[in-house]
């Protein structure tokens, strides 16, 4: 009798190049396992390919791209402090409800369009922010799990605007459809026209997201403050070793990750439906997706430019199968959802070797 | 205010969040944290609705979901416990293909009628007996057997466990698909057993509470039917002040009961009631074994 036995041993140095190589291959591992899944559904792969690939260069990928890489930068921040933060659905939804309302019945028409929208930005990161404030703080005093914390916010935040679009909000324009009036105009972000047609880019929040992921590349990799929150992220007792003030940390952490949030959501009501929706629609998933979209980026903002870019080439794909195909859109999370367990798998095998010995 | 029939309303849609949270107690008190549960639990609703539809046969749908479940919780403690994944990324990871499956596999079948369902009208005494009796049989195995001392040292001490010679790994592994095979379960006897229809979306959201019942059951499976029970009358209740003399807004109660959870989690975490509610030590920890770098 042969018995097989598996150990692992720790590599003295990580492989070459895994930061790259690890997301590329978890890319192409994920495709094939979702071409599989689709192919046993009766999806031909051929037509999957040329939607992928119209996908890659259409405008709409880079419309997606902007709330997944804005969320998706805020959640990697918190993430390199290892707080679970899972809440940016809720945090989008409550950037989109404060933007909404106000510039439907606070902001008067005559302020200027620059005032009025630089308003929005601030109220919106200050929603997202507040929101993610609550979860931070019964952490912080009480270690209230975050996970669940900020989970049960998203859910109570959905309602919310539901309530609004179907009740005291709901537009007088609108045929009794669930959604608010139109903004007015000096609310209403400019869409980046292509060739004299426009898109559904709005350029403000183009700019928002580029600027925050530079801005938070600097914070957490040139800063005290992004030292701290890694080593936080770490390791807690080193932190409290180092005399750390974990509190702040976990605050500040969250803080951010929800503002970021918060800017998505007002990037969506404002600069691309121009009304606040149903809940489902504003946020779409987006805020989940999002956690894809840091890890993929390897908790890095320059990173997470481009796996958001990709990311949204996906979900632009996956509406695009749901119109020509019937394949439901929910199929595209197949597809995330196995390049992040893929991705987690590969990132063992870099840092560990498994020796395999065969024994009498 | 609180009739008979509120009360049997709260066992009905308490009894999946019960058979869930019993699942994921068995998983965490072995170390490992499934929050693909949530998934689990969609994807249970999707196939066992879709097994039904097919088959006629409310047996074989519980079972498919049950295995259904138990292939997301076997991949869970692969990632995690194998690759030493971690284990908030695996566990969200497979909510997120759990939610994919269920909407790919049901798409075709949305607005099809259950051919049949399980009735339980008015044997819903038996259905709460033998909730009872499985949450105190599980209780038994946990905390009485050696096989549960087993499962509960992984989970406190992973490494004092391994020096006894308890294949750590392994233990892991199997509870979580334990958790899987009866989160997959929950799912298809909420389609099954309490809504009687399915739609894309059916059952999300039940998964992130079994999670919550089972901190504030503090991984006690006889403790879980009591808060079942309560989430489940939460949601009698919603159905209740729907209608008149009540007349709430549907929207601002469809919040309550993950308002519920949020304000049961801060009062057990903020009260001194704290200290009856201790995690398992080694929960989300990855087990090392000694290791050599080469």
């Amino acid at each position: 009798m042969f018995k097989i036995e598996v150990t692992i041993k720790k590599r003295s140095r990580e492989l070459p190049y895994s930061g790259f190589i690890i997301p590329l291959s978890s890319i192409i591992i994920s495709i094939s396992i979702s071409l599989i899944i689709l192919g046993l559904y009766g999806v031909d792969p051929g037509k999957f390919f040329k939607v992928f690939t119209t996908a890659l260069i259409s405008p709409s990928s880079i419309r997606y791209a902007i709330p997944l890489i804005l969320s998706g930068v805020g959640l990697a921040v918190a993430y390199k402090a290892n707080v679970w933060n899972i809440g940016a659905e809720g945090q989008i939804l409550a950037g989109a409800l404060v933007a909404s309302g106000l510039a439907l019945y606070y902001i008067p028409p005559t302020m200027p369009h620059e005032a009025a929208i630089l308003l929005l930005y601030i109220a919106a990161f200050l929603a997202g922010s507040l929101t993610a404030l609550i979860p931070a703080i019964l952490k912080a005093l009480y270690n209230v799990n975050e996970v669940l914390s900020t989970l049960m916010i998203n859910y109570i935040m959905m309602q919310i605007v539901n309530y609004l679009v179907y009740g005291p909000w709901r537009g007088k324009k609108e045929y009794g459809y669930p959604r608010t009036d139109i903004f007015p105009n000096n609310t209403i972000l400019p869409q980046l026209e292509i060739g004299g047609l426009k898109t559904t880019i709005n350029i403000p929040t183009l700019i928002l997201m580029i600027g925050s992921a530079i801005v938070i590349y600097v914070i957490l990799f040139k800063t005290k403050w992004g030292y701290e929150i890694r080593v936080y992220g770490l390791s807690e007792e080193a932190a409290r070793y180092g005399g750390l003030e974990i509190w702040k940390i976990i605050i500040l952490v969250m803080v951010i990750s929800g503002g970021l949030a918060g800017l998505a959501g007002a990037g969506e009501v404002l600069g691309v439906y121009k009304q606040l929706i149903r809940a489902e629609r504003v946020s779409a998933g987006f805020g989940y997706t999002a956690i894809i979209v840091a890890w993929l980026g390897n908790l890095n903002p320059l990173g997470i430019l481009l796996s958001g870019y990709f990311i949204g080439v996906l979900v632009s794909m996956g509406y695009t199968l749901q119109i020509f195909t019937g394949v439901p859109y929910g199929t595209v999370n197949i597809f995330t959802g196995t390049l992040l367990l893929t991705l987690i798998s590969l990132d063992f095998l870099s840092k560990y070797s498994p020796v395999i010995r065969v024994r009498r | 205010m609180i009739s008979l029939d509120l009360i049997i309303r709260a066992i009905l849609a308490g009894t999946p969040l019960l058979i869930a949270s019993l699942g994921e107690i068995y998983t965490e008190r072995s170390g490992v944290l499934n929050l693909g549960l949530e998934g689990i639990f969609v994807l249970g609703a999707a196939v066992s609705f879709v097994t039904t539809v097919d088959s006629g046969n409310v047996i074989l749908g519980l079972i498919f979901a049950g295995i259904a479940g138990g292939i997301l919780g076997l991949i869970h403690g692969i990632v995690s416990v194998s690759f030493r994944g971690r284990q908030v990324v695996s566990g969200l990871a497979l909510t997120i293909v759990g939610y994919g499956i269920a909407s790919l596999i049901g798409a075709k079948y949305v607005g099809k009628p259950l051919p049949t369902y399980i009735y339980i009208g008015d044997k819903w005494i038996i259905l709460l007996i033998s909730e009872l009796a499985i949450a105190f049989l599980l209780w038994y195995l946990l905390f009485k057997i050696k096989l549960g001392a087993i499962i509960r040292s992984v989970g406190e001490d992973p490494i004092s466990a391994y020096g006894l010679g308890v294949d750590v790994v392994k233990t892991r592994i199997l509870t979580t698909l334990f958790g899987g095979f009866l989160g997959g379960l929950a799912g298809g006897w909420y389609v099954l057993g309490y809504i009687h229809i399915w739609t894309e979306g059916t059952g999300m959201g039940r998964g992130w509470i079994a999670l919550a019942i089972v901190i504030v059951s503090a991984w006690n499976p006889l403790l879980a039917p009591i808060f079942s029970l309560i989430f489940g009358g939460v949601e009698a209740a919603i159905w209740r002040f729907q209608l008149p003399p009540y007349n709430f807004n549907p929207y601002l109660l469809g919040a309550t009961p993950y308002l519920t959870t949020l304000l049961i989690l801060v009062i057990f975490m903020a009260t001194p009631l704290k200290k009856y509610f201790r995690p398992p030590k080694a929960l989300g920890i990855p087990f090392y074994r000694e290791e050599r770098t080469i």
